[in-house]
Formats: C-alpha cells, sequence, structure tokens
C-alpha cells in the first residue's frame, strides 16, 4: 500500500480521535425550536423568539385532576398543592386557595387610590361623592348587601372589590376565570378540580423539568385514589413528552430498523465484518460532524444531531460501493478503491453542494445543519477513502450473497435502460398534478414540528381556557425605553382595546397597566384627591337628605387623607414582593428594553388588530400573531432556501460538465434526480400531505442519494460489466435506505413519519429512475 | 302547634360550600324563602303541619306581588323604605323591580344576578347592568337551585342550612328559620315568615350585625 495513503489515513484517524475529544469536552445538546427560526433582527422579532423560546409560561404547568365528585377533587386539591409547594423545584402552586393572601389583599386595599383605573378626579367631585353615596345605598338594599357591608365605611367609591376581583382574578380576571368550588379552582362544568403550578427559574434544564414533570405526577400517585385521574400541560410538560416520544419511537424503530438492515446486509455482503466495516465511516463522519458544530456554534441542536445523522446516512453507501468492486482480500483493497474513488469523489462534492444550502439559510438550525452533513460527508469519505482498506480482512469468501435477487433485479433494470428521456415527462406531470390539487404545497404550522399530537393541544387549550389562562398566540407588544413609557403606552392603548371589545373584534385583555398604572397616572389620581378639610364638606353635602349616619364614613376620610401622603408604585419597588412576581410576566425588561406584552383573548378579527401598530418616539406597539409571523418568518426564509437550491443544481451541473468534459452528460446524473424529487413531491401532494420543514429537509436527502446513484448508474455506461459490481452496490444501499426510512415511516411521531415516507418514496425512485437513464444494450445474464 | 325540628341526612359538602363564600347569602336565602312561600296554600287537611306547607308551595310556582320593604341598618340613621313587584316565573328565573326611592331591576336566574341600575340624573337616565356570574359565586348557584328544589316538594337543601320552627295555625301561621352551621349564623341570625291561609304576607330577617329588614307583601297574583 503507498506510503501518502498510509500518511492520509493516519491523518484521518488522529481527526475523528480529536473530534471525540471535543465532544467528550464540549458536549451540549440543546432543544429550543427557536433556533429553526431565523436569527431575528429586529425587537419584535426577538420578542417573539423569546415567547417561543423562554416565553414567560415556559415554567408554568397546568393541571387538571379529574375522575371523582367534586369534594374529593376539591380535597385532593388541597392536599396536593401543599406537598407540591414544599418542593424545591416549585415556586408556587395556584389552585384557588389564598389566591391572594391577607397581606396582599390590604396591600391592595391600602393602595387603592394609586391602581385604581377609575377616574378619581370624577369620583371625588361632588357629584361623583353624591353618586357613591346612592350606590352605596342601593347595594346595601340589594341581594348582595352583606358584600357591600364589607367595605362601606373605607370605600364608598366601591375601589376596593374591583380591585381584588382584578388581583384575585390571577392576571385573569372577571368571568372568564375558573369557577371556585370547595375553596379551590373548578373548570365551569365542575368536573375537574384546577391547578397551575409555577417551577422554578427559567433557565431550567430538561433534565430538571422532567424530573419535576415526574415528581408531580408521582406526588398525585401516591395521593389519588386509583379512579382519580391527573392531566397536566404547559410548555414544561410537552417538552418532556417530546423528548418521552422521540426517546421511546426512536428506539423501538431503530431496534426493529437495525434487525432488519444487519440481516439485510449480511446477506448481501456474506461477511459479517464487511457489514460492521459498512458502518465505520458513517460513526466517523457523525463524529467529526457533531465536533465541528460543537466547534462552531458552542451547542447542537437535537433535531440537527437527529437529521444530521439521517442526511450523513448517505455515507452508507460509500463502503457498499466499495465492497461491492471488491474482488480480493486486503491486498486488492487499494485498488478496488481507486477504482470507484473518482465516482464517489464526485458522488460527495454534488451532495455537498446541494446540502450547502443550508449553510447559506438564514436559520441557526439549518445552518448547524448544512455544517454537520458537509462535514460529516467528507469525513466519512475520508475514511472510506484512507481507512477502509486496512480493516478489509486479509482474506474475503468468494461467495456473493444475494445472486438470485441480483441477477432479478438486474434484468429489471436493463428493461428500463434507455426509457429515461420518456421519464422526463414525468417532471412536468407531477408539477400539474400538485398544483391544480388542493392539497397546500407547504405547511407552515410551527405545530408540525413538533410530535404534540392535536388531542394534547386541544386538552392544553381546555385548560388554559378554564383557567382563564392565555392560549398564547395573539398578542400586542408594547415595547420601550422605560418601565414608565411602557405603562404609559400601554394605558393609551386601553381605550382602543375597549373599542374593540365592544367591537367584538376580542374578548378581553391582559396588561400590566390594569394592575399597576403609570406613575404619571398615579400621581393625576392622586392629586385629584381633595383635601382633608375639602373632602369632608363634599361628603358633608352629599349625606345632605341621605339615610346615612354622619359619622360613617370617617374611615374613607382617613383613607383619603394618608393616600395622600403614600409614595408612588414602581415595578422596581414591587419587584422583590409577590405582586411583583406576579406581574413579572407582563412586564420585564430584555437586552435594555422594558416590554410590556398585551394578552388578546379570543381573537376573531385579526386584520383590524394590525390597526394597532404605531411608532412613538419612546415606544412602539406592535400586533403579533406568534403562530401567523413564525410561519410568516419561515415562509420568507424557505423561500430563499429554494433559489439556493436552485443554485446548487447549476453549481452540481457545471461540476459535471467539467469533470466528465461533455455539456450533455451531466444530464444524465441530473434529470433522474429531479424526476425523483419532482414524482415523490406529487405523490406526497396527492396524497394529502402538505410539506413541512421535514418533508424539506427529506428532499435534501433524496437529492444527496439520487446524485450518488445516478453518478455511479454512469459508469455503467462505460462498462457494461459494471452491472455487476455497481448494480449491485446501488440496489443494496437504495433498498437499505427504503427499509431504514421505511421503519420510520410507522412512527408516532409526525415528523418522523414525514421523513420516513419522504425518503422511502425519493430514495426507491432514485433507483428506478437512474436505472432508466442507462444505455440500452441487449438484455443479458446477470452473472 | 307543631314543633319539628328536622335532622335529616347532612350534606357536609354543601354546607362547607355554602360557609366558605358567604357573602350575600343572607339576603339570598330571604329572598329564596320569600319568594317560595309567597305562593298559594290548597291544603284543606287540619293537621297543619310544615309537609302541609311545603307540599302546598311545591304546586303553584307562577306568580307576582307587590311589596313594602323596610331595611334598617348600623350604616343608617333612618330606615331605608322601598317598595315595588316581585315576580316569579316558574322555577329558575326570579325578579325584583324596585320602584321607590329608586329604579333597579334585580334578575335571578340560574346563571346569574343580574342588577340593572337606573340613575335618574337631571335629565339624563343612563341604565347601568352589573352581572354576577352564578359560574363564579357557586353558593348561590346552589341557593336558587335549592329554593327550585323546595317547589318541586324537595326540602332537603332547605334543611341542611336551617333549623326551622312552625308556630301557629292555618289562618296565621309563622315560620321561623335558623342557620344550622356557625359559619352561615356569621351573617344571619334568623328569618321568620308569617302568612294567612297560605299566603305570605311577611317576611323578617335579622342580620348578625343587627341590621334587619321587614317586607310586606300585598296584591299578590297567579301568573
Amino acid at each position: 500500500m503507498p506510503k501518502t495513503s498510509k500518511s492520509l489515513g493516519i491523518a484521518v484517524g488522529l481527526l475523528i480521535i480529536a473530534s471525540i475529544g471535543v465532544i467528550v469536552q464540549r458536549f451540549n445538546i440543546s432543544t429550543d425550536l427557536g433556533v429553526f427560526l431565523p436569527s431575528g433582527h429586529s425587537v419584535m422579532e426577538r420578542v417573539l423568539l423569546s415567547q417561543l423560546d423562554n416565553g414567560s409560561t415556559t415554567n408554568l404547568v397546568f393541571a387538571g385532576i379529574e375522575g371523582a365528585p367534586e369534594k374529593d377533587l376539591a380535597a385532593l386539591s388541597q392536599q396536593l398543592s401543599e406537598r407540591l409547594a414544599a418542593l424545591p423545584q416549585v415556586v408556587q402552586v395556584l389552585n384557588g386557595q389564598r389566591a391572594l393572601g391577607k397581606d396582599d389583599q390590604a396591600w391592595v386595599m391600602n393602595n387603592r387610590y394609586h391602581l385604581t383605573p377609575e377616574n378619581l378626579e370624577e369620583k371625588f367631585s361632588q357629584a361623583g361623592l353624591n353618586q357613591a353615596l346612592e350606590d352605596r345605598l342601593r347595594g346595601l338594599a340589594s341581594p348582595l348587601g352583606a358584600l357591600e357591608k364589607k367595605f362601606l365605611a373605607r370605600d364608598p367609591t366601591g375601589e376596593i372589590l374591583s380591585l381584588l376581583d382584578t388581583w384575585q382574578g390571577d392576571l385573569s380576571g372577571g368571568e372568564a376565570g375558573p369557577v371556585k368550588l370547595h375553596d379551590v379552582w373548578f373548570s365551569k362544568d365542575h368536573s375537574r378540580a384546577l391547578m397551575m403550578i409555577e417551577l422554578e427559574s427559567r433557565g431550567l434544564n430538561l433534565a430538571a423539568q422532567e424530573d419535576a414533570v415526574r415528581t408531580i405526577y408521582a406526588t398525585f400517585d401516591d395521593l389519588a385514589s386509583p379512579d382519580m385521574h391527573l392531566v397536566l400541560s404547559g410548555p414544561t410538560v410537552f417538552s418532556v413528552e417530546t423528548r418521552d416520544i422521540i426517546t421511546r419511537d426512536a428506539r423501538n424503530l431503530s431496534i426493529v430498523a437495525t434487525t432488519l438492515v444487519v440481516l439485510f446486509l449480511l446477506a448481501a455482503l456474506h461477511s459479517l465484518r464487511l457489514l460492521l466495516l459498512v458502518l465505520v465511516p458513517l460513526v466517523c463522519g457523525v463524529v467529526a460532524a457533531t465536533a465541528a458544530v460543537l466547534l462552531m456554534f458552542g451547542n447542537i441542536h437535537g433535531i440537527t444531531l437527529a437529521f444530521g445523522i439521517t442526511l450523513t446516512g448517505v455515507a452508507v453507501d460509500y463502503p457498499i460501493h466499495f465492497f461491492s468492486h471488491l474482488k480480493g482480500g486486503r491486498a486488492q483493497a487499494e485498488a478496488s478503491i481507486r477504482n470507484i474513488w473518482p465516482t464517489l469523489v464526485l458522488g460527495v462534492v454534488s451532495t455537498i453542494i446541494a446540502y450547502a444550502a443550508l449553510i447559506l439559510s438564514e436559520f441557526r438550525g439549518l445552518q448547524q445543519l448544512g455544517l454537520f452533513t458537509v462535514t460529516g460527508l467528507l469525513a466519512a469519505a475520508a475514511v472510506t477513502r484512507w481507512i477502509l482498506p486496512f480493516l478489509i480482512p486479509e482474506e474475503l469468501p468468494p461467495g456473493r450473497g444475494m445472486s438470485r435477487v441480483h441477477r432479478l433485479l438486474a434484468r429489471a433494470g436493463r428493461l428500463l435502460s434507455g426509457t429515461g428521456p420518456w421519464t422526463l415527462a414525468l417532471i412536468p406531470i407531477s408539477l400539474i398534478l400538485v398544483f391544480i390539487s388542493n392539497t397546500p404545497i407547504r405547511d407552515l404550522d410551527i405545530d408540525s414540528l413538533s410530535p404534540i399530537g392535536q388531542e394534547r393541544r386541544s386538552e392544553d387549550r381546555t385548560l388554559r381556557g378554564d383557567l382563564g389562562f392565555w392560549y398564547g398566540g395573539k398578542l400586542a407588544v408594547v415595547v420601550a425605553d422605560s418601565s414608565e413609557h411602557a405603562l404609559i403606552r400601554s394605558e393609551a392603548l386601553m381605550p382602543d382595546l375597549d373599542r374593540l371589545i365592544e367591537a367584538g373584534v376580542i374578548k378581553r385583555y391582559d396588561m400590566a397597566a390594569r394592575f399597576i398604572p403609570s406613575q404619571q397616572h398615579q400621581k393625576r389620581q392622586i392629586e385629584a384627591i381633595p383635601n382633608d378639610i375639602e373632602l369632608r364638606h363634599r361628603l358633608n353635602i352629599a349625606l345632605e337628605g341621605s339615610p346615612f349616619k354622619k359619622g360613617v364614613f370617617e374611615p374613607f376620610l382617613k383613607d383619603a387623607s394618608e393616600a395622600r401622603q403614600r409614595p408612588l408604585l414602581t415595578i422596581e419597588n414591587l419587584s422583590d414582593s409577590q405582586m411583583g412576581e406576579r406581574l413579572k410576566a407582563l412586564l420585564f425588561q430584555e437586552n435594555g428594553l422594558w416590554i410590556a406584552p398585551v394578552l388578546l383573548h379570543g381573537v376573531s378579527d385579526e386584520k383590524t388588530l394590525y390597526s394597532l401598530d404605531h411608532k412613538y418616539p419612546d415606544s412602539e406597539v406592535i400586533y403579533l400573531n406568534i403562530k401567523g409571523r413564525a410561519s410568516e418568518v419561515l415562509a420568507s426564509a424557505l423561500d430563499r432556501v429554494l433559489p439556493l437550491l436552485g443554485l446548487g443544481v447549476l453549481a452540481i451541473y457545471l461540476l459535471l460538465v467539467v469533470s466528465y468534459r461533455s455539456l450533455v452528460r451531466p444530464l444524465r446524473v441530473l434529470f433522474p434526480t429531479l424526476s425523483a424529487v419532482a414524482v415523490t413531491l406529487a405523490i406526497l401532494n396527492l396524497s394529502g400531505i402538505s410539506l413541512t420543514l421535514m418533508h424539506i429537509v427529506s428532499m435534501l436527502l433524496i437529492i444527496g442519494l439520487g446524485l450518488d446513484y445516478a453518478l455511479f448508474y454512469n459508469r455503467l455506461s462505460d462498462d457494461d460489466k459494471e452491472w455487476n459490481t455497481t448494480f449491485k452496490a446501488l440496489w443494496v444501499s437504495c433498498l437499505t435506505t427504503v427499509m431504514v426510512f421505511g421503519i420510520l415511516f410507522f412512527s408516532k411521531t409526525p415528523p418522523l413519519t414525514a421523513i420516513g415516507l419522504t425518503v422511502a418514496i425519493g430514495a426507491f425512485l432514485c433507483l428506478v429512475f437512474g436505472a432508466c437513464w442507462t444505455p440500452r444494450r441487449p438484455v443479458q445474464s446477470g452473472s | 302547634m307543631t314543633h319539628r325540628t328536622f335532622n335529616s341526612a347532612v350534606a357536609i359538602k354543601l354546607q362547607r360550600l355554602i360557609i366558605a363564600s358567604a357573602h350575600g347569602i343572607n339576603i339570598l336565602a330571604v329572598w329564596a324563602l320569600m319568594v317560595f312561600m309567597v305562593s298559594p296554600l290548597s291544603a284543606t287537611a287540619d293537621d297543619w303541619d310544615f309537609d302541609d306547607l311545603m307540599a302546598a308551595l311545591s304546586e303553584h310556582s307562577s306568580f307576582s306581588a307587590d311589596f313594602n320593604e323596610e331595611r334598617s341598618s348600623f350604616f343608617l340613621s333612618r330606615p331605608l323604605k322601598l317598595s315595588g313587584h316581585i315576580i316569579f316565573d316558574s322555577n329558575d328565573r326570579m325578579e325584583k323591580i324596585v320602584t321607590e326611592p329608586f329604579s333597579e331591576r334585580i334578575i335571578i336566574d340560574e346563571e346569574a344576578v343580574v342588577i340593572h341600575r337606573t340613575n335618574e340624573d337631571g335629565k339624563n337616565e343612563a341604565t347601568h347592568t352589573t352581572r354576577y356570574s352564578l359560574a363564579k359565586y357557586p353558593f348561590l348557584s346552589k341557593a336558587i337551585k335549592a329554593v327550585s328544589n323546595v317547589f318541586s316538594g324537595q326540602r332537603e337543601l332547605l334543611e341542611e342550612l336551617y333549623h326551622w320552627q312552625l308556630s301557629g295555625e292555618r289562618e296565621a301561621w309563622e315560620l321561623v328559620l335558623e342557620p344550622r352551621d356557625e359559619d352561615l349564623a356569621e351573617f344571619i341570625t334568623s328569618i321568620s315568615v308569617r302568612g294567612t291561609d297560605g299566603v305570605i304576607t311577611y317576611i323578617h330577617s335579622l342580620e348578625a350585625d343587627g341590621d334587619e329588614s321587614s317586607m310586606q307583601l300585598v296584591n299578590r297574583t297567579e301568573n
């Protein structure tokens, strides 16, 4: 064996070892889906991304307990909330008990004139006070008199009740909130006791989240009777479930796939050693690729890893090609690999060009994926070329597996020879079919990226709906340079929003300013309270002719006087209290900007909401439909990937023109691949499947496989004998791929199903169309 | 004179519920009782007891009447006099229309207590509606269902909440109700209802803080 080969082999080996070192040292897997969205440029996109990745509700778990009489559910809700609140992973549990503690209630009451959204100038005017006493008198005589009497003396203008309602509504408020039975929250149909569990800190890693969710289930099982049932939802729960589903699916399916592939390859290669060697380039490729991504990005996304391994799967073909051309033992290895090396290099380079479109995309996740696949393929090819020959056994058994199958397939393949030009018609036919079908071509719903099923999603919506909690998705965002400006702008938005409620555009909204008004507003309110003497004077006038006793409202005069001395409230001086804790989700600082989301409930007419968008000198209001916006961003980014792919195809053509020194021959390589992609597209579309990101990535793999197959098919043009070696490598590779991905189709996870189906169909079509483009020769016997 | 105290199976569940969130329950209970007791009595047996009263009340459930109410309160220097009209139609809807000294319409149905307040401010007349959802205040919902239960001859709920004493005879009887539970007693001390031959003429309630209400019912008509 030549010296250069040896030293190159050692070099490649050292690189792989170094890669292992990098992985051991730096391995850091990330799971947030945000990296599969383009890196945000504007503030709006940052908010969008932060909402998606790490939104204000990320650490909330929504819980429903069902399957028993109300009383039992309520009792369990109380026990469970006590046990959970004591856990270190849990910040607080809200189940309706003590929604607002005594201290907090007192705080709201004492600060009511700072907090109230009512106009105090009107309320404290002579007419306002007259009206207040009239209202209190009516209240006293109504069926709800007991409620009135509670705060009558302190609060004749009636601020306390509505404020307590707002604050006890747990940031949702009003009638939309849960029903209270036996002191705890229930769904409106009384069938479920409800809870919200806030988990420790936003930066909780997946393992800790998983632990927390399991602990919640375990604690419930410990306390509940067997017929009771706990339903959990929320971002944390879903991310844990996602991992569970993918892990379980991947494990089950990979066991089946591995068994099948091992048996198949064993039959085809007739050597256990060769079988194991098939995997060497792929494993080395994945190792090198992972190391490269870790070095470049600092972490590797779970999806990058999964897709990367998938796309790098083309590399399994390299050793199969090699082994099919292998005549004797190790002595002939160098010659055999040299024989196919030029074709292999062309295959690797053209596949890399196709995948390179990913590197140039705007998705951080796809950039990772691009780097991963390019590195992976280069490494796998290098290992096949310079390391694998050393690992070939001295002697190989002469037997050639599956020769009967091979003869059959070769005969079939030869029947297709020369039909290539006809298959070209399939490209326009497929595209026309896709164009006229009712199934949309793309599915840009980001939910399609997640393995969480529709059923669980609607369960989540039900729980949130019953809790009066925002479903997520639609909000207006106020972005300002200070918390004060964010609050002022939010307040200015209120009349518009109230009009939208009246017009039926939205049902209701939550915003920080409803809980804590701007200082500017508080100042105006407090200044509207008359001084002690004036207020007493006005009150006395109001009391004339009224049945109320003269001295009854002394507590009111005292509170009003004290309110004028109280300092203004700010989000900053609230931040340590439980009140401030609650407001964090509605007013927070990010990258030096203050962000106040206005959560919109029951949106019925989205177009009107875009009219809220405005830019002011100190702030900005933007309407956001998170899912819609994410879809738009996804669409525009994909739109930019497609021309890149077009350029990629052109580049591959030019590469082949140079390599073959022919303008026509490269078309024999490109056409079968393009036909396979087009027909796969048509088959999916006609089956009612719209393309998700998963399908599109799978299409890339089809291009990679197609180019590889077509290049090797091209060898058949030069030498008819290659049907015995090259063609065997092709069908063995192809069927292996179809098997592995075909099994993925049986996965319970929609994304895996998508990849499985697409690649299995595409790979098979690549084999068929490749055969069609081989030159027509008389059919000979396969041996 | 019949004197009997019923100790039916107590549904603790319900009591806890009412106790837990008893704002306004006293007035509502008075209201509910008042409504079902205004129904005509058609019992003819001489042996006049609680069973007869309940049975009679369950027979007719649609009526209206005028009322004169006097409320005294710790907060008021003189009693507040209210008058107006009461309508009860079927089991699930009650209406109290106050005409003096102000205009107000209170509607209680299975879903909510709705108060329409009309403010006569000079020439402007504005009606302000406040809705108290029974889904948010389930104890109100239960109390209203209790009335329905009474009308259909099921008195369990009433007996869970109150001890009762019936005195007098058919022509002049008095039913006195006292809360069974301490927490309910925090709001209400007693309710007494008087009637003549099945027609309720007077309802008096004494609240725990000393506030009192007495209501005369006149001009009753069946609907």
